[in-house]
């Protein structure tokens, strides 16, 4: 544990040394997020849902699910006008008059919601196709709804959907394009950061620096725990210093400290397993640094960190759940829009995905070092 | 201090290191000698514990190299390449090495200071190590595997790429530390390293230590061979001269080095006039011709064929 500190140090002293890279691994992302954030509109431009409210059951749940809508925080963006009957509603979205509808079906107060799961959905609702953004924000209230509805207002663990991937709200109610941009730049430069220091380790390897770790009396085992140890807590410096700095100057709200402390480990964790495999697959550092830059940028492409998914087709949504950096700056933006209700269900697939991704690269690497270390004593 | 007995290393089908073994005493610097690819950083890289070994045992200081920490604080490892952070300073570099190898406090500060008196580099302590010329990062690598105190001391190529005068502060940093009782091992493929410096010598080829002894053993070996060696005008005369010589009843060996022609001959004086007149009678006068006394070089070409730096 002593060598694993010592190496942890000598890493860290190495990495903050350099200068231009804090200035880069900081700086850049938030002019990125500041300049585009802000060229998209400070505000919650575009950002309105208007919700066609179908009600078919005529019981008072109507009046709860409206008291649920009409939260604070909710009342500059959600307008809702409720219609009479499906054909209505589905004309609405089709003459772009709504962004959504919500059905509340037929016997929704007389069935019970344990009973609920497997049967014909209770409450529905119909996407316009054109909006998912919208789509998806109206599935988050009506989950929220419906298991603040099983429990008589608390959160619970029997709802029968997952629990809401929503998107950014700040406690404002408004979703800003600067907040989803502080998120995702933030995750995008973590990765970058952490390559650098998942760099220097394949650099000890070809500078044989790595030869005499292991001549020396530390095993094999601290060397890598001392490595490891030192691009976490790079990783969580990165992250404290975007999360400060996005705070102060955006006004962005990060979400409950647990959370987001949850998904700040789980972030770097994937960008440490993320970065070290393509390093590890690559010849040597230069080419392994050029390698995981070019998939680093595509993946944040895939994975919506340069647009917000609202507008674009549903594709987009799964791409976005498909890769691990999507998922890690969709956890922050879930985090944030839960902030007053905390929670970490919600959080289960990014959380799951991310550490889960970060470990199979993590493991991988380490499988191929040995082997890299022998090619690498010629 | 050090027992290496039947080293062996694979590397896919090849064979880098087929069973070498050697021991080296306290005060002593033994030197491995050989041509690049002989095999001589593979075999300081399974004493040192860097890269598991096939097959064989190291010793040091009567323990088992496989006990680990007892062992491996007991050896200084001085790698070929510049093993340094070269964005750390110096001091910092060696604070570094010191405390992985478990030294603290005012005994690793003291360590340090003196490892920076002994290679003259007191005064760039606070300096980064990528600001260093070539011979004080040299110098620098070396003190680094030094901190702990090892009793043996191993050092792969440690001269590579230096000036003369940083070679010379080597050589005689080593030779203090021989002198303090440290058994030292150090591989170089230039032969006048090996003559000039080292006590006992192991020659090494195709992974295979071919010879062994001091300096004095090993061209004893020789016998009375000598070296007899031909220049030649003109640009024809090339390899070609080395296939007349090797005609001639009483050579051995022969060898073309770009420059001149190398002839080994059991009676240097015997073999002279049959040589001179197989030259002659291929178009190949001789300018000038030298009988030489041997040389490490020539202990190398006698018991391989080939020269040791092609
Ligand atoms: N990691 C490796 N993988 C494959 N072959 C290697 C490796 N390391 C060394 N070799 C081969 O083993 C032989 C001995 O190499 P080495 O010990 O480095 O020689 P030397 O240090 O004497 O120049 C060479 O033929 C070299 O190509
Ligand atoms: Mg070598």
């Amino acid at each position: 544990m002593r060598f694993a500190l010592v190496i942890c140090l000598k890493d860290l002293r190495q990495r903050v040394r350099d200068r231009t890279a804090i200035l880069v691994a900081v700086v850049v992302p938030m002019l990125l997020a500041g300049l585009v954030g802000l060229s998209l509109g400070s505000n919650r431009a575009g950002v309105s849902l208007r919700l066609a409210l179908v009600d078919l059951d005529g019981g008072p749940d109507v009046v709860r699910l409206r008291e649920h809508l009409a939260r604070p925080w909710l009342e500059d963006v959600v307008t809702i006008e409720e219609v009479g009957s499906l054909e209505i509603a589905t004309e609405r979205l089709a003459d772009d008059d709504a962004d959504a509808a919500l059905v509340l079906r037929k016997d929704f107060a007389q069935t019970p919601v344990s009973a609920m799961a497997g049967t014909a959905p209770p409450v529905e609702v119909l996407a316009s196709g054109n909006n998912p953004f919208a789509t998806r924000m109206t599935v988050a209230l009506a989950e929220r709804f419906l298991s603040e509805n099983a429990t008589g207002g608390t959160e619970s663990e029997a709802s029968p959907v997952p629990l809401p991937s929503l998107l950014a709200v700040s406690p404002t109610g408004r979703l800003r394009p600067v907040d989803f941009y502080a998120f995702s730049m933030t995750v995008l430069f973590l990765t970058f950061t952490v390559l650098s220091g998942v760099r220097s380790l394949q650099e000890e390897v070809e500078a044989g620096t790595l030869a005499r770790l292991i001549a020396s009396p530390a095993s094999a085992r601290s060397v890598m725990a001392g490595k490891l140890l030192g691009l976490l807590i790079l990783g969580c410096l990165q992250m404290a210093v975007m999360i400060a700095a996005t705070s102060l100057v955006f006004g962005t709200e990060w979400g409950h400290p647990l959370t987001v402390t949850c998904l700040v480990l789980s972030s770097v964790w994937m960008a440490i397993g993320m970065t070290s495999f393509f390093m590890a697959i690559a010849a040597n550092a230069e080419q392994g640094q050029m390698l995981a830059s070019i998939s680093i940028f595509l993946l944040a492409i895939v994975g919506g960190q340069f647009m917000p998914a609202q507008g674009l087709p549903d594709v987009f949504d799964t791409l976005q759940r498909l890769t691990p950096n999507g998922q890690a700056s969709r956890g922050f933006m879930d985090a944030a829009a839960l902030a007053r209700d905390g929670g970490l269900s919600a959080l289960l697939e990014p959380l799951a995905v991310t550490l889960g991704v970060g470990t199979a690269g993590i493991l991988f690497a380490g499988r191929r070092a040995g082997w890299t270390l022998e090619r690498a004593m010629q | 201090m050090l027992i290496a007995e039947g080293l062996r290393k694979r590397f896919g089908d090849r064979e880098a290191v087929a069973g070498v073994g050697f021991e080296i005493a306290p005060g002593e610097i033994y030197g491995l000698l050989g041509p690049n690819g002989a095999g001589k950083t593979t075999t300081i890289s399974m004493i040192t514990g860097v890269l598991p070994r096939d097959g064989g045992r190291v010793s040091v200081d009567g323990i088992d190299l496989d006990t680990g920490p007892p062992a491996r604080r007991r050896i200084g490892l001085v790698p070929q390449a510049i093993t340094l952070y070269q964005d750390l300073t110096a001091r910092e570099n060696l604070l570094f090495w010191g405390r992985m190898y478990e030294l603290r406090g005012s005994a690793l500060d003291s360590a340090v200071d003196e490892a920076l008196e002994a290679v003259g580099l007191a005064d760039r302590a606070a300096d980064r190590v990528g600001t260093f010329s070539g011979g004080m990062q040299r110098r620098l690598n070396l003190v680094a595997g030094l901190l702990h105190g090892p009793g043996l001391l191993t050092l792969d190529e440690p001269t590579a790429g230096v000036d003369p005068q940083s070679r010379s502060a080597i050589f005689d940093l080593l030779e203090r530390l021989r002198d303090d009782g440290m058994a030292i091992l150090y591989t170089t493929h230039y032969m006048e390293e090996a003559e000039r410096l080292c006590d006992r010598i192991g020659i090494i080829d195709g992974g295979r230590l071919i010879a062994e002894g001091t300096r004095r053993e090993l061209i004893a070996q020789l016998d009375d061979d000598a070296r007899i060696e031909l220049a030649f005008t003109g640009g024809h005369a090339s390899e070609r001269s080395e296939a007349v010589a090797k005609t001639v009843p009483g050579v051995r060996q022969a060898h073309w080095n770009g420059e001149h022609l190398a002839v080994f001959a059991e009676d240097g004086s015997r073999c002279l006039p049959g040589l001179l007149s197989a030259m002659l009678e291929a178009d190949l006068p001789p300018a000038r011709i030298e009988v030489v006394e041997p040389d490490l070089e020539d202990v190398f070409l006698e018991l391989t064929g080939r020269a040791l730096r092609d």
